[in-house]
């Protein structure tokens, strides 16, 4: 037996096989996967015959450490959940909280809340799209370009948040009753001189994808995903509006002053990958519409009920039930809240977006390509800190 | 359904009051009625969107929240129901798939088992892990050996 011959006899007991069916293991550390997600994979040739999502990698049992904090210390631990859109993770809570204890906060905090949420809704989107354009490959103008691109973009902003709060991504920057603290000075006047750029960068990027031969084939009839098997699964925000469903809780349930501002739900019409990609760039537009009438507005005054305080007062939640759910930039962040009268919650469970959003991915994926996955994978941005909390 | 006729529409069929917010029915119902209601739910009332299911650990017993929803009429249903720790509570994933993930989920940090569950195994855990870390008894105070 010669070499090459001895090679295959020892690889063939490593395979995993099924009839003609071939197991592989994509991840946990896979550079598509977007954090550590396991995929393993049944494949006819190059065809997906069945996939099943293996996740947990990054559970750190937040649900469990929250019923042992006080309700202000669990704020910065909800900024690691989705660590691309902490601020939105901060508002779900604190919103909760405050509609548990019936707190009215001030409009300047109103409307700096929205104006943070939707600055993090164009940077966490700017990620998803930087790394879309790494997964599916060097087509997309070269390699990273695109990512480069899309990471120029989200330091302008970051640097922003970074004078705002002091800090880049973990902010801990909501607190009930309102902001931490005043924006600096010069913010908003920072902030009006990026708005042209960012929006001139979009206008770059939609021309970018909505015209490249090469996405479109990737990309189009890729991943379909039907609006009632969407609604079934609990897919929310950008993959069940892709699906052509204008559904956006902004808008159906308005909270935190949404009802003031005026913008439009982008939808999709296949529900493929291409119709989720074009909702979220057409939601990056909408989200800078929101941010100018924000600063138009901003009202002048307080950004909460108290000052901060070096030790803050124990804040106790009257005994009950409450459910507060937002528009995450990954869709439905939901957060239920059981209260026994105690300054530590009962129990805390996060209806978390990306968690449904990835269970679709099993129905999605079957006869297509290996390559395809990773393109559908992307479209369907989970954030594994969110996804294992 | 508007939510007035969906309260009536529960009263007449499972004989159950429910607690009316703005665009939110609350039910509690019996343990034996929680998947003739959840069907009620999805077909009849056309709740097609599952949000979540979870449990809460009431110590003596285990209190288990559903929330679905209509997205076009923006109404949403959260039925309730209790169980006993050892108890099995008939599974909602035959009506929305989203529940698969979500009670896999609930068995791995409760230990509740759901009745013709698909796929019923640890999810966020290892495999190998014991215990049910949303317990209530669920030592902290101690060192814990969690594997097998």
């Amino acid at each position: 037996m010669n070499l090459i011959a001895e090679q295959i006899e020892t690889y063939k007991s490593i395979i995993e096989t099924e009839g003609d069916t071939l197991l592989v293991n994509m991840g946990p550390q896979h550079p598509s996967t977007h954090g550590v997600l396991r995929l393993v994979l049944k494949l006819k040739g190059e065809e997906v015959v069945k996939i099943e999502p293996v996740i947990g990698y990054l559970h750190r049992g937040f649900e469990k450490l929250s019923e042992n904090l006080t309700y202000i210390q669990i704020v910065p631990l909800t900024d690691r959940m989705d660590y691309l859109a902490s601020i939105t993770n901060e508002l779900a809570y604190v919103l909760t909280i405050e509609k548990a204890l019936k707190i009215e906060v001030p409009k300047k905090a109103i409307y700096l809340r929205v104006l943070t949420a939707e600055l993090q809704r164009i940077v966490s989107h700017l990620v998803w799209l930087g790394t879309f354009g790494l997964d599916l490959g060097g087509a997309l103008g070269g390699g990273s370009t695109l990512f480069l691109y899309c990471f120029r973009e989200r330091e302008i902003i970051l640097d922003l948040f970074e004078e705002f709060s002091g800090a880049r991504m973990m902010y801990n920057f909501n607190q009930i009753g309102g902001l931490r603290y005043q924006p600096p000075l010069d913010f908003f006047s920072k902030l009006k001189a990026t708005l042209p750029k960012l929006k001139q960068a979009f206008a770059e990027y939609e021309e970018m994808l909505q015209e490249n031969y090469v996405f479109k084939v990737r990309t189009k009839n890729i991943g379909v995903l039907e609006v009632s098997l969407a609604q079934r699964m609990g897919a929310s925000g950008p993959v069940l509006r892709g699906s052509g469903l204008a559904y956006d809780i902004r808008k159906a349930y308005p909270y935190s002053g949404y009802e003031n501002f005026e913008f439009e739900i982008p939808i999709g019409e296949n529900g493929d990958c291409f119709d989720r990609a074009k909702v979220r760039i057409l939601e990056m537009k909408q989200s800078l519409r929101i941010i100018q009438q924000a600063l138009k507005g901003m009202p002048e005054g307080e950004v909460a009920i108290r000052p901060p305080v070096r030790v803050p007062t124990a804040v106790k939640v009257p005994a009950g039930e409450t459910y507060m759910h937002i528009e995450a930039p990954r869709g439905d962040l939901g957060v239920f809240l059981v209260s026994d009268g105690t300054e530590k919650p009962y129990r805390l469970k996060w209806r978390a977006p990306s968690f449904s959003n990835l269970a679709v991915l099993p129905f999605i994926s079957n006869g297509h390509k290996v390559a395809d996955v990773m393109a559908i994978l992307g479209s369907l941005d989970p954030v594994f800190g969110e996804v294992d909390r | 359904m508007t939510i007035e006729k969906l309260k009536d529409k529960i009263k007449e069929k499972f004989n159950l009051d429910c607690q009316v917010e703005v665009g939110l029915v609350k039910i509690l119902v019996p343990k034996e009625s929680w998947g003739t209601l959840a069907e009620f739910l999805r077909f009849e009332a056309e709740f097609n969107y599952f949000s979540f299911i979870t449990a809460v650990d009431r110590k003596e017993k285990f209190e288990m929240v559903a929330r679905v929803e209509n997205l076009e009429e923006k109404t949403a249903c959260e039925f309730t129901t209790e169980i006993l720790p050892n108890e099995t509570l008939s599974t909602l994933s035959e009506l929305w798939e989203g529940a698969v993930w979500q009670e896999r989920e609930v068995f791995d940090l409760f230990g509740i088992k759901f009745e013709n569950h698909p796929d019923l195994k640890r999810i966020l855990l290892p495999e190998d892990y014991t215990g049910y870390p949303l317990k209530k008894e669920f030592p902290l105070d101690k060192h814990y050996e969690p594997y097998r």
